[in-house]
């Protein structure tokens, strides 16, 4: 294994202004806001670092798959929807009966089907998907800003659009728990996962002749250099993200989610310049109407989102790779912009992004969350492929 | 793009959006705040040995989670 000691040095002015906020922003919510928000928001700032230290992403994992079968990030995944399987059915299966938790459950059908194919496009084209767009923005990437900008946006029509789809064909919520019972559904999905695995390794070792191992170790004397600085093996980041949406589970009574969040600051900022969103659907009643009409800092997924763009923020400083150079050309500008109006969109209408409703959904032993990876990788295909039309990237079998 | 203005421009984002959620977090109500005034406002003497009432026998006396579900009480 190579040696992966980071060659820039820490950043420190920001590195103590990204703890001093972080410090004075959970004092500030453990004051001022009931419950155990500050712990969600500090649930998320380990979510930053983790990601952004892992880095472990979504949307370069499966275009690394689709264009080169390199599936190291793609196993990944599959082991932490694994992990977090484990980790989630049997809380979800009321083994622990003081735990009172929700499944990320959701219809399974036209909206979730179409929401999941336009985010696999645009993760592609925007360079993000919901948990790597916070991160990367969080890292000081400016073109991610812009991705982010549209991605509320595009959230926010989409909560004006969802009811109109979800009266199209499909089923209600349908959980393999309460089909199956917790044992045999986890063992169901385990068995699946499984074969998703072997069948990316296959085609890894067809192209290849072996796979890159998905690295846990490091050298002895480079831990606590690494465990502070990155760049941490990818197992520790599935081990990190794993146990973190566990917290969520159990501090926040839900499984990690970002989007719900990126509607509602455009559903305050619309109502903030004169619009009533609160006129809308979606926005009418139940749990979005009480958010709409309450502070952000009450909101579970606004306070995590804030801490993953914090906590990203602090581990990019901390790895000395804050603000990176960014080359924004007018073709960049444009793909951002779309990328992240379909991100939004997309988000919106299949009840979440990659990690609501794929990790989320999935360790929930949702249907829906195998519907949007279905249509999500789908979509990420075509997202590819409008990327070599765009020209933004090479034709297939060139090197990147 | 030189890294000194990638700092400006995202450092001034995080800045306004600091500022919006203030601006929002002073403009908006906390949850359900007449809930908790209520139960701030109640007294009930119970005597030694006496059952508690129905409405405080489990943990629903916490103020309500603003996760997304309806607040499981035992948060």
């Amino acid at each position: 294994m190579k040696s992966a000691i980071p060659t820039q040095a820490a950043d420190q002015p920001t590195v103590l202004v990204a703890s001093l906020a972080i410090l004075g922003i959970s004092l500030f919510v453990q004051q001022s806001v009931a419950g155990l928000q500050y712990l969600t928001f500090l649930i998320g700032v380990g979510l930053g670092i983790t990601l952004m230290h892992a880095a472990f992403g979504f949307t370069g994992s499966w275009r690394a798959f689709i264009r080169e079968r390199n599936g190291k990030g793609v196993r990944a995944q599959l082991m932490l929807l694994g992990l977090t399987s484990l980790l989630f059915f049997p809380v979800l299966g009321q083994i622990f009966p003081s735990v009172q938790a929700g499944a990320a459950l959701a219809p399974v059908g036209t909206s979730v089907l179409a929401g999941a194919f336009l985010f696999g496009i645009g993760m592609q084209l925007g360079g993000g998907c919901g948990s790597g767009t916070l991160y990367t923005m969080g890292q000081g990437q400016v073109d991610m800003l812009i991705t982010l900008a549209f991605f509320i946006v595009g959230a926010t029509l989409g909560t004006v659009h969802l009811h109109w789809w979800l009266s199209l064909p499909g089923y209600g919520s349908i959980s393999v728990i309460a089909q199956f019972g917790w044992v045999q559904a986890l063992l169901l999905q385990l068995v699946i996962l499984a074969a998703l695995y072997g069948l990316v390794r296959l085609l890894e070792t067809r192209r290849y002749g072996n796979i890159k191992p998905v690295e846990w170790q490091i050298p002895q004397h480079e831990f606590t250099q690494r465990f502070i600085h990155g760049q941490w093996p990818l197992w520790w980041g599935v081990i990190g993200l794993a146990l973190l949406n566990l917290a969520t589970l159990i501090v926040a009574g839900h499984p990690w989610s970002i989007t719900y969040a990126f509607g509602l600051w455009g559903a305050k900022i619309w109502a903030a310049v004169g619009g009533d969103p609160g006129s809308w659907v979606y926005w009418s009643s139940g749990y979005a109407e009480q958010s709409l009409n309450s502070s952000v800092l009450t909101d579970t997924t606004s306070v995590m989102d804030f801490g993953i763009i914090l906590g990203s923020l602090l581990a990019a400083a901390l790895a000395g790779k804050f603000a990176p150079r960014v080359k924004l050309t007018g073709k960049r500008i444009f793909t951002a912009v779309a990328g992240g109006l379909l991100l939004g969109y997309g988000a919106r209408l299949g009840f979440g992004c990659n990690i609501g409703a794929l990790v989320g959904g999935i360790s929930s032993g949702s249907l829906h969350g195998w519907l949007w990876l279905l249509a999500g990788f789908c979509g990420a295909i075509s997202g590819v492929y409008l990327r070599i039309w765009l020209k933004v990237d090479r034709p297939m079998g060139t090197r990147q | 793009m030189k890294r000194k203005q990638s700092r400006i421009i995202v450092g001034t984002a995080i800045g306004a959006a600091a500022i919006a959620v203030a601006i929002d977090h002073t403009r908006q109500r906390l949850p359900e705040p007449e809930k908790q005034l209520a139960s701030q406002q109640a007294v009930i003497i119970i005597d030694e040995g006496e059952e508690l009432p129905v409405e405080n026998n489990g943990d629903c006396g916490k103020p309500p989670s603003p996760g997304r579900k309806k607040a499981p009480c035992s948060l």
